[in-house]
């Protein structure tokens, strides 16, 4: 199952312009990730907090509706982020590559 | 009783002026020589001991494998269809060329005068302190006079609110009072409305700031016999949902309560008092007066809760003594018959420091490590199975230092330099914190990093101002002066 997961982070990884990829469970702790320590820690603990945050304004305004992707563009590159109860998917990209 | 007593006469001439003799006479027997010598005592030698990589690996976590490999399949589809979109749009293609690089610096944001004016011309200058609520969006501020002896003033809590314009108000938009002054403020972990108020006279008070009644207290208790110096609310061991607060003071306890927010009460759950280490010579702090280092008990000056293993902390005890700690196991001390018994947490002492400690805290991002920082002018960062420092930063005269959540590498304080001042753990050294705003100096006391918006930091004064920066702590964080 471990390669599964290996295989999967490989084939987002050989996208184009993909900086990094970050698994991280529902506490903002990382459990999987292409990019360093440091950088890690503050994408996980960062992002996790505005997912939150972000799922609960779309609860907010339709309690039916929940986050399913966000996309976060800014100068230097993007951020996908794949919220779920359990685990968060967090892909920084280069899109200027 | 009375006796008759008989003088003879005694005459003088008259004179009606008298010259006097003047004598003058100098003896300089030899030219005055002046040298200056200066004998520096304090060493500077910088000692490393870190052996192998400073990084240390991240607690292993347990993860379900296979449902995340279910998981990143269902998932893994429209992230590619995402990142294909993104690499082809041109949407923003241009859209910043114009501004060139811009090199981040700090902003000061506000200054507010938060100053106590007890209306008989006193005035309580200095900003003791500050503390965020857990949305981030309110802050607590109080003022303290400088005390040689007894407290008799009355003490001061303002509260201001970001409004809309994410500006605080000049005007508090709560002031909660209280007898003797105020020396540590902690809002609750969770509950952004509740919040714990340490007194000088060691009582401890906790308040709502919900409503806008009269009454806000939810409970007092007398928590200590001396002043209350650092309070923190911690989860509770072995639940992660129960939150119970903790508080240390100059009478050698630190001292651990329940809360209980429907029935508003605060009751004593533990104590524990942290003896001084038995071969006290060996780690006795140079500088410490001795009738600190004779003390059996002594005052615990900070503390602070592992948030990886909720029963470990570390406390800054008075004479510079650094010890780690467990609320497990904890040992019950002999000849104690009180009704909640005080326990001996110590696990282990560190090297301590010559001045006493200001602040001792975990790092938010690495479970076995811990910063201290002490009027000796030294931040120290240790790693919690070692006796010596990892890493020993020199500074100037600080009155309090901080971790900067999610930037590992990076520690700010404030001091007698009247800046915010940043330090690189990698290299030990000061970050040049340049800023175009200029203020007046003044010595900082109080910092507090808001948790939510970690580029917002609170600073306080000794002359009853607050300032509010934008910190980019990423840059900082980024920039290493070895390279």
């Amino acid at each position: 199952m471990s390669n599964e997961v290996e295989d999967t982070l490989k084939r987002i990884q050989s996208h184009k312009g993909v900086v990094g990829t970050i698994v991280v469970n529902s506490e903002g702790i990382p459990i999987k990730t292409t990019l360093d320590n440091t950088t890690t820690v503050q994408y996980a603990g960062l992002i996790s907090a505005l997912a939150d945050k972000a799922r609960s304004v779309v609860r907010d305004l339709d309690p039916s509706n929940d986050l399913t992707f966000l996309r976060i563009r800014s100068k230097k590159n993007e951020i996908m982020v794949a919220p779920d109860k359990e685990f968060i998917l967090i892909v920084v990209q280069n899109p200027t590559d | 009783m009375f006796s008759v007593n008989t003088s003879e006469c005694v005459g003088f001439d008259s004179r009606w002026k008298v010259k006097g003799v003047y004598n003058e006479s100098s003896s300089q027997t030899a030219p005055p020589s002046l040298s200056s010598i200066s004998t520096d005592t304090g060493t500077s030698a910088e000692v490393e001991t870190q052996t192998s990589d400073i990084s240390v690996p991240y607690s292993k976590v347990e993860v379900d494998e296979e449902k995340l490999a279910n998981w990143l399949a269902k998932v893994c589809p429209s992230v590619e269809r995402e990142l294909n979109e993104a690499i082809c749009s041109k949407a923003f293609y241009g859209s910043y060329a114009y501004e060139g690089s811009v090199v981040p610096n700090s902003k000061l944001l506000q200054i507010l005068n938060v100053a106590n004016n007890s209306g008989d011309g006193d005035y309580a200058n200095r900003v003791q302190a500050i503390s965020w609520n857990s949305t981030g969006n309110t802050i607590a501020v109080a003022c303290n006079y400088f005390h040689k002896s007894w407290c008799h003033h009355t003490g001061r809590v303002c509260f201001y609110t970001f409004n809309r314009d994410d500006k605080l108000p000049e005007v508090p938009h709560k002031i909660l009072n209280i007898n003797g002054c105020i020396n540590v403020l902690r809002f609750h972990l969770t509950i952004p409305f509740i919040i714990a108020c340490g007194t000088y006279s060691g009582e401890i008070v906790i308040w709502t700031i919900q409503h806008n009644d009269a009454n806000n207290v939810i409970a007092k208790v007398n928590g200590h016999e001396e002043a209350v110096i650092d309070m923190s609310w911690i989860y509770d061991i072995g639940t992660t949902r129960s939150i119970v607060l903790a508080s240390s003071s100059i009478d050698g306890l630190l001292n651990i309560w329940n809360f209980n927010l429907p029935l508003s009460s605060l009751t004593m759950k533990a104590k524990y008092k942290i003896k001084s280490p038995v071969l006290a010579r060996s780690l006795k702090a140079k500088n410490s007066a001795d009738e600190i280092s004779k003390k059996v008990v002594r005052g615990i000056l900070s503390f602070d809760f592992s948030t990886y293993s909720h029963e470990l902390f570390v406390a800054g005890v008075e004479g510079g003594l650094l010890v780690l700690c467990s609320s497990l196991g904890a040992n019950k001390l002999k000849g104690d018959t009180k009704e909640v018994p005080i326990l001996d947490p110590v696990i282990k002492y560190y090297e301590p420091h010559d001045g006493e400690i200001i602040t001792v805290r975990f790092s938010p991002n690495r479970k076995d490590m811990f910063m201290s920082c002490a009027t000796d002018g030294e931040i120290r960062i240790y790693l919690t199975e070692q006796e010596s420092p990892a890493r020993v930063i020199f500074v100037e005269e600080l009155y309090h230092a901080s971790w900067v959540p999610f930037h590992e590498h990076v520690v700010a304080g404030c001091g007698k330099r009247g800046v915010l001042e940043i330090f690189h753990l990698i290299s030990g050294q000061s970050i040049l914190n340049v800023s175009t705003d200029k203020v007046l100096s003044t010595t900082l006391l109080q910092m507090e990093v808001n948790k939510q918006r970690c580029a917002i930091v609170a600073v306080g004064n000794n002359r009853g101002e607050l300032q509010i920066w934008s910190v980019p702590w990423g840059h900082f964080s980024a920039f290493n002066p070895l390279e």
